[in-house]
C-alpha cells in the first residue's frame, strides 16, 4: 500500500478544491503565446498541491514538465545551462514543455548565487511557460519575480472537501475508520494533503486505523505551538541565566528515552527542542555556526549518556548548552521577528521509506547468511545495480521481490 | 532448497575440499570434525573471508542431510538484545540432536556487536549448555570479545584471500556462468575487493548483469557506482560556505543509502585527504573526525554529531 503515490493527482478533474485556480493555470499554459507575462507564480502552503497540479496539467496537455527543485544546484551557471537552454530550445517536431521551478523561497547561500537576476533574464526570453512555486510569496527577495509573473493563490481544501476525499480513499482501500478519526486527522494536518495521506498510511494497522497511534500523533502535533513560542522567547534574550531558567520550565520533551535503538539514525521525537534548534540555528546565526552546533553536539552527548546510565542530573548540562546555543554575538532586536521552520528531518516520510528498504534487506538477509546491516553495506548496493540493469533477473523471484521493491531499487 | 541464483550463495563452498584459501585453519577444523569433537570456536577476520561458510561446512560434515535441524544461525546485530539470543538458544538446546553427534551447533554471527553485558550473559549461556551445544562465534575483531569468552574458545584468524585464491574462485564462476572475463578485469576486481570474496563475487555478478563479456571498463563502471561521489560533493558544498545545503544533502544521502553515522564518518575521513585544501587544514578536519566519531558512540542522535562535524568544514 502506498497511498501517497496511488492517490496523488493524475488529472485535474480529480481535484477536490482550487478548481478555478487550476483552470487559470491551465489557460495560462494553453494561451502562453498571447501572455504579456511569461511566468506564473503559484503561492500556497505546504502540501496544498502546487507541484501536483502542474504535473497533472502537463499530463493532460501532453507537455513535458522540466523540474528544478531545491535539491538541484540553482546558481547562475547551472540555471543558465539547464533552464536557460531548455527555455529556448525549439525542436523541429515541436513538443511543448512546462518549466517548473519549485520552492523558490528556499534559495540562498553561496551555491545559489545569482539565481534571482538570472531567472528574471530567463523569464524575459523564454519560449515556454515558466511556473514557479512558493509558500512565502511575500518574501522581499521574490518581489522582482512577482512583478513579472501572473500570480495564483491556492488555498487548502475545506474540511468538508477533505473529508469526502478521505472517505472515498478508506472505502476503496477497505480501511476501517470512524468518521471522528478522519475529522481528527484533517484538523491535525491543517490542509496538508500530503501529510494527511502519509498519516493514514502510518497509523493503519491491518486495515484498521489504530486509535492509539492516532492519539500519539495528536500529542506530537500539539507540542509544535508550545515550541514555537518557547523558541521566540529563547532567541529574544541574550542572557544565559534567563535562557536556562526558561528551559528549566519548558515542558517539551528535550529527551525522549523511549527510543533506545541506537544503530540507525534516531529520528525520534521530531517535535523536541533539539530538532527545532538544529533546524533553525544555521539560518539564524550563520556567523558562529560551528560554535553553536558544537554546543548542540555536546548537549546531545549528554542525552546519550542519560539514556545509557539513567543519570538524569545530566539534564542540567543539556539545559545550559541548549540555552547558550540561542545566544548570539551580533544580537540585535530587530532581527528577532524570526519565523521558525519546523524540523526538516521528515520522520514520517522516512519511516515509510525505511519500511520498504528494511523489507528488502530482510529478504536479502534471509537468503544469504548475512545480517541486515551487512546486507545493506555489502549486498544491497550490488543488488541495486543488478536490478537496474536487468529487472527480469532470476534472483528477483528468488528473493521474492515485489514490484514496489523493484521500483524502489531501480530509483 | 532450490539452487540459488545469487553468486555468493550459489557458489558458496559446501565441503572442505571446495573451500579455497585459509589452508591451515581448514586443516585444523577438518581434523576436529573427523574426531567428532569440536571445541567452542571463534572465527575472527574481515568480511568475506569464509567464516560463515566454514561454519556451515562444519554443520554439513557433522550432521549430513539433517544439518539444518542441528544448526542454529543467530545474528548478534539483528537479533537485538541478549534475552532474545538466550531464549532462542534455550529453545534450541533443549532437545537432543537428531544424529550420532552428541551436540548441536550454534553460529553467533557478528558476535563483536554484543555489548559487554550481553557477552557476560552469553558466557553463562555457553557454560549452561556446553553439554548439548557448541558455539561458533564469528566476529571482525576478537579483541572486542571479553576475556572469559576468549579463554573458552579456540581462536582462528581468517585473512583476506590472496590474488591466486580470488582468481581461482572468480574463474570457476565465470566458467559456470559462461562469462568471458578479461585478465585486466580480474585484476581490477581483486584490487577493488581487497581479498573479500563476497565483494568480489558481488562485483562479478553486477558486471554480468550488464554483459556476458566482462572487460576492465565494465568493472570500473560498477566500482564507480558502488562508491558514489556524494560525500565528496557534500564536503565541497560545506567548504564553499553553504552549510544548510550541505547538511540537507547529507541527510538526503543518508536516508537514500540507509547508512549509519559511523559509515558516513568513515567515508568523510577517507575523503578529506583528497580535498583541495591545505595539509594543515586537512589534519584539523581529520582530527575533528576522530573527535566526532567518539561523540557518536557516546551520544544518541547521529545526525546532530555529523552536523557538528560538517560545520567545521564551513568556517575559516
Amino acid at each position: 500500500m502506498n497511498l501517497l503515490k496511488k492517490y496523488s493527482l493524475k488529472i485535474t478533474n480529480e481535484l477536490i478544491s482550487n478548481k478555478k485556480e487550476t483552470q487559470k493555470i491551465k489557460d495560462f499554459i494553453i494561451n502562453f503565446k498571447n501572455q504579456d507575462k511569461k511566468a506564473l507564480m503559484i503561492n500556497g502552503p505546504t502540501g496544498v498541491g502546487k507541484t501536483s497540479i502542474v504535473y497533472a496539467i502537463g499530463n493532460e496537455l501532453k507537455l513535458e514538465v522540466l523540474e528544478l527543485n531545491s535539491s538541484d544546484f540553482r546558481d547562475e551557471k547551472s540555471l543558465k545551462s539547464t533552464v536557460g537552454i531548455a527555455s529556448k530550445q525549439q525542436s523541429l517536431f515541436f513538443k511543448g514543455k512546462i518549466i517548473l521551478i519549485d520552492e523558490i523561497e528556499g534559495i540562498y547561500g553561496v551555491n545559489d548565487r545569482g539565481f534571482y537576476p538570472t531567472i528574471l533574464e530567463i523569464i524575459d526570453e523564454t519560449a515556454f511557460p515558466i511556473i514557479l512555486t512558493t509558500a512565502e510569496i511575500d518574501e522581499e527577495k521574490l518581489k522582482g519575480i512577482k512583478k513579472k509573473s501572473v500570480c495564483v493563490n491556492l488555498n487548502p481544501a475545506t474540511n468538508q472537501e477533505q473529508f469526502l476525499f478521505l472517505k472515498d480513499i478508506v472505502s476503496k482501500e477497505k480501511i476501517q475508520a470512524q468518521d471522528s478519526q478522519l475529522v481528527e486527522l484533517i484538523n491535525l494536518n491543517k490542509g496538508d494533503i500530503r501529510a494527511l495521506l502519509i498519516d493514514i498510511e502510518l497509523i493503519t494497522v491491518s486495515n484498521k486505523i489504530s486509535q492509539d497511534l492516532l492519539d500519539q500523533l495528536i500529542n506530537v502535533r500539539n507540542k509544535k505551538e508550545a515550541i514555537i513560542s518557547g523558541l521566540s522567547k529563547l532567541f529574544s534574550s541574550n542572557n544565559l541565566k534567563f535562557n536556562s531558567e526558561l528551559l528549566n520550565n519548558f515542558d517539551a520533551d528535550i529527551i525522549d528515552t523511549s527510543k533506545k535503538n541506537k544503530s540507525s539514525i534516531v529520528f525520534s521525537n521530531e517535535d523536541s527542542l533539539f530538532y527545532w534548534l538544529e533546524e533553525n540555528l544555521p539560518k539564524i546565526n550563520p556567523g558562529e555556526i560551528s560554535y553553536v552546533i558544537d554546543l548542540l553536539s555536546k548537549a546531545e552527548i549528554n542525552k546519550g549518556r542519560i539514556i545509557k546510565t539513567q543519570h538524569w542530573r545530566l539534564l542540567i548540562y543539556i539545559n545550559y548548552l541548549l540555552a547558550a546555543s540561542a545566544l548570539m554575538k551580533d544580537y540585535n532586536e530587530q532581527k528577532l521577528s524570526l519565523t521558525f521552520r519546523s524540523p526538516k528531518r521528515n520522520f514520517r516520510l522516512w519511516q515509510l521509506v525505511s519500511k520498504r528498504k528494511t523489507s528488502i534487506l530482510e529478504k536479502i538477509s534471509s537468503r544469504t547468511h548475512t545480517s541486515l546491516s551487512r546486507s545493506n553495506k555489502e549486498i544491497y548496493p550490488y543488488l541495486k545495480i543488478m536490478v537496474k540493469n536487468n529487472p527480469h533477473l532470476e534472483l528477483i523471484k528468488e528473493l521474492d521481490l515485489n514490484t514496489e521493491d523493484i521500483e524502489y531499487l531501480s530509483k | 532448497m532450490l539452487d540459488s541464483s545469487i553468486f555468493i550463495e550459489k557458489y558458496r563452498p559446501k565441503s572442505f575440499e571446495e573451500f579455497v584459501g585459509q589452508d591451515i585453519i581448514v586443516n585444523r577444523i577438518k581434523s576436529f570434525v573427523e574426531n567428532n569433537n569440536i571445541p567452542h570456536l571463534i572465527f575472527a577476520g574481515s568480511p568475506g573471508t569464509g567464516k560463515t561458510t566454514l561454519a556451515l561446512i562444519i554443520a554439513r560434515s557433522l550432521f549430513g542431510e539433517n544439518w539444518r535441524e542441528n544448526f542454529l544461525e543467530l545474528n548478534s546485530s539483528d537479533d537485538r538484545g541478549i534475552n532474545v539470543v538466550r531464549e532462542t538458544i534455550k529453545d534450541f538446546a533443549r532437545t537432543r540432536p537428531m544424529s550420532n553427534v552428541p551436540y548441536k551447533i550454534i553460529l553467533l554471527d557478528e558476535s563483536d556487536a554484543l555489548t559487554r553485558e550481553a557477552q557476560h550473559a552469553l558466557r553463562r549461556t555457553m557454560e549452561n549448555y556446553s553439554n548439548t551445544c557448541r558455539f561458533i562465534l564469528s566476529c571482525n575483531y576478537s579483541s572486542k570479545l571479553i576475556d572469559p569468552i576468549i579463554s573458552r574458545c579456540a581462536i582462528f584468524r581468517f585473512k583476506p584471500l590472496n590474488m591466486e585464491n580470488v582468481f581461482a574462485i572468480l574463474k570457476k564462476i565465470a566458467k559456470h556462468e559462461n562469462l568471458k572475463l578479461e585478465e585486466k578485469a580480474l585484476e581490477l576486481i581483486f584490487s577493488a575487493s581487497k581479498g573479500d570474496v563476497r565483494k568480489a563475487e558481488n562485483i562479478l555478478q553486477s558486471c554480468s548483469s550488464i554483459s556476458k563479456s566482462i572487460s576492465e571498463s565494465t568493472v570500473k563502471e560498477i566500482v564507480k557506482e558502488i562508491n558514489p561521489k556524494d560525500i565528496k560533493n557534500i564536503l565541497e558544498i560545506a567548504l564553499s560556505g553553504d552549510f544548510i545545503k550541505a547538511r540537507n544533502k547529507l541527510l538526503e544521502f543518508m536516508l537514500k543509502e540507509g547508512l549509519s553515522g559511523v559509515d558516513i564518518i568513515k567515508s568523510i575521513q577517507s575523503e578529506i585527504i583528497n580535498l583541495n585544501i591545505e595539509d594543515k587544514r586537512k589534519m584539523q578536519l581529520i582530527d575533528k573526525c576522530g573527535d566526532i566519531e567518539f561523540r557518536l558512540v557516546e551520544g544518541s542522535d547521529e545526525f546532530i554529531q555529523l552536523e557538528a562535524l560538517l560545520s567545521n568544514f564551513v568556517e575559516k
